[in-house]
């Protein structure tokens, strides 16, 4: 197992409650959705999980780092080990393609040389190097969470949170991020991604987590999904 | 490090505007500061001046001999304070008087005999130069066998005190004020040019950036604005002091010590002002 809620609630100001009660285990290599309408509580539920947010009550396990015992030092640590890719992509405007995922890396003190090779093997896996001098602006919705998706995964990471990450994607950039996530999937990493499009998770034979009012409504698994397609 | 200066000076060449803005408050905050510090300067200046003023002269009675007149110079001289006692004949004191009737001679010629007393003047330490003490040397030496009459210019110390302190007080009033002012103002501009990068912030974050690694270009950065600014506000100042100077003589610009300190203290003030703004962005 490599994600372990207990009994997770988190609470905002005014009572106002964005996740209440949530058990719910991810094993290491596993593709889930967490699917659910906006408000759902899927985006809290994934900052949890890279301690962006930290529970109000019970206790969350990401590869063994607890909520309960992380002190704020290791949180780097952490989400070195954990990448996340978002609607907005989240990319620096002020940095090119190439430079945006060396940042990743930058960040952990690695050696020049080591960061060049990495990004432009990561470049290749995404078919991006042609863009890599580009600026965010420069290039399409679909291109820009490529890169995105190439940040977290220069970090070789063992989980990969994704907060609907098709949303501001033309379905045909889309059909391409879906395909990039399957093979990384492939390669080892734990995926979990957060969606409203029902299309995206009724085409795929994965794991459901189904998600309202801050509650897990239903819990369908991979296997008897993929019997059902 | 390397990675922090090259980032720091990314942000200079991407954010021009932003910069200049920053740049030309801290160099306001510090041109304020410095016109203050030299003002002190010479403000200071000014009561030293006032200072050297400050004398006790003791008239002697005329029946004094040579003997009494030293043995009176070695009793003033045993008194806490005085610094220095210089004798004046009655024949040096005429000499002095009539230097300042020169203009005169009719009124020169007048005096048959010389009715000038013979006197002490008596230098006081600094520390004595205030109306209590210069009154109290002033009468153990008028009670002193010989001495017929004290004279210390009562006003003049009077004046002094009030300057002395009204101007320090004035003065460090204002200098604690304009130090937290010029704090508020560049950490506050400091905290709008991070406002902006609020997002390349959180991304830092997400991806895995240490405290210290996302802290340190902010610093440099809030250092480089104080040294731009502290060099930028010496000039001006420097400028300002020479064209006042063409009209009024005698005010003191002490170059070294007062760029120096200007720019020592932009650098200290950039590098706190981005601590102190960077801190809330950094909260995990």
């Amino acid at each position: 197992m490599i994600i372990e809620f207990k009994d997770i609630s988190k609470v905002y100001k005014k009572d106002w409650r964005a996740l209440n009660d949530i058990n719910l285990e991810i094993d290491k290599g596993e593709f889930a959705f967490l699917l659910g309408p906006t408000g759902a509580g899927k985006s809290t539920l994934l900052k949890i999980i890279y301690m962006d947010e930290r529970p109000t009550t019970g206790e969350i396990t990401v590869l063994n780092y607890s909520s309960k015992t992380i002190k704020g030092k290791d949180i780097p640590h952490l989400r070195r080990k954990v990448g996340v890719i978002f609607q907005d992509f989240k990319l620096l405007s002020d940095r090119n393609v190439f430079d945006n995922i060396a940042f990743s890396l930058e960040v952990t003190g690695a050696a020049k040389k080591y960061i060049k090779r990495k990004v432009l093997e990561v470049l290749t896996d995404l078919r991006l190097q042609h863009r890599r001098s580009q600026y965010p602006y420069q290039i399409s919705g679909g291109e820009q969470q490529k890169v995105a998706i190439g940040r977290a995964l220069v970090k070789e990471p063992f989980i990969l949170l994704a907060d609907e990450p098709t949303g501001n994607v033309d379905p045909e950039g889309s059909e391409e991020i879906i395909d990039l996530l399957k093979d990384i999937n492939a390669k080892g990493t734990t995926i979990l991604m957060a969606t409203h499009n029902l299309d995206i998770v009724k085409s795929l034979p994965f794991r459901v987590i189904s998600m309202e009012h801050g509650e897990i409504k239903g819990d369908e698994d991979g296997l008897r999904r993929k019997r059902s397609l | 490090m390397g990675y922090a200066v090259n980032e720091a000076f990314r942000s200079f060449k991407e954010r021009k505007t932003t910069t200049f803005l920053t740049i030309g408050v801290t160099t306001a905050s510090l041109f304020i500061i410095g016109l203050f510090l030299l003002v002190t300067v010479n403000l200071l200046e000014i009561i030293d001046i006032f200072k050297t003023r400050v004398e006790i002269t003791a008239f002697l009675k005329d029946d004094m001999d040579k003997e009494n007149i030293e043995k009176l110079q070695k009793e003033i001289l045993t008194i806490g304070g005085v610094e220095e006692i210089v004798f004046i004949s009655k024949e040096k004191a005429m000499e002095e008087f009539s230097k300042e009737l020169q203009d005169t001679p009719e009124l020169l010629s007048a005096i048959k005999t010389n009715p000038l007393p013979a006197s002490f003047r008596i230098k006081l330490e600094d520390r004595f130069k205030t109306k209590e003490a210069v009154a109290k040397i002033s009468s153990m030496i008028e009670n002193m066998l010989g001495v017929e009459e004290v004279r210390y210019g009562e006003k003049t110390v009077e004046r002094l005190q009030k300057i002395i302190t009204g101007g320090v007080i004035l003065d460090l009033i204002l200098g604690i004020a304009l130090g937290l002012a010029s704090i508020f103002v560049v950490s506050n501009t400091i905290k709008l040019t991070l406002i902006t990068r609020g997002d390349a912030i959180e991304i830092m974050k997400l991806v895995g950036a240490k405290s210290g690694f996302i802290r340190r270009p902010f610093l440099l950065e809030g250092f480089f604005y104080g040294l731009f600014g502290g060099f930028f506000a010496s000039c001006v100042l420097f400028g300002l002091y020479k064209l006042v100077t063409i009209k009024f003589h005698g005010i003191i610009f002490p170059v070294k010590e007062l760029v120096g300190g200007i720019v020592i203290f932009g650098c200290v003030l950039g590098y706190i002002g981005s601590a102190i703004s960077i801190r809330k962005f950094l909260k995990m």
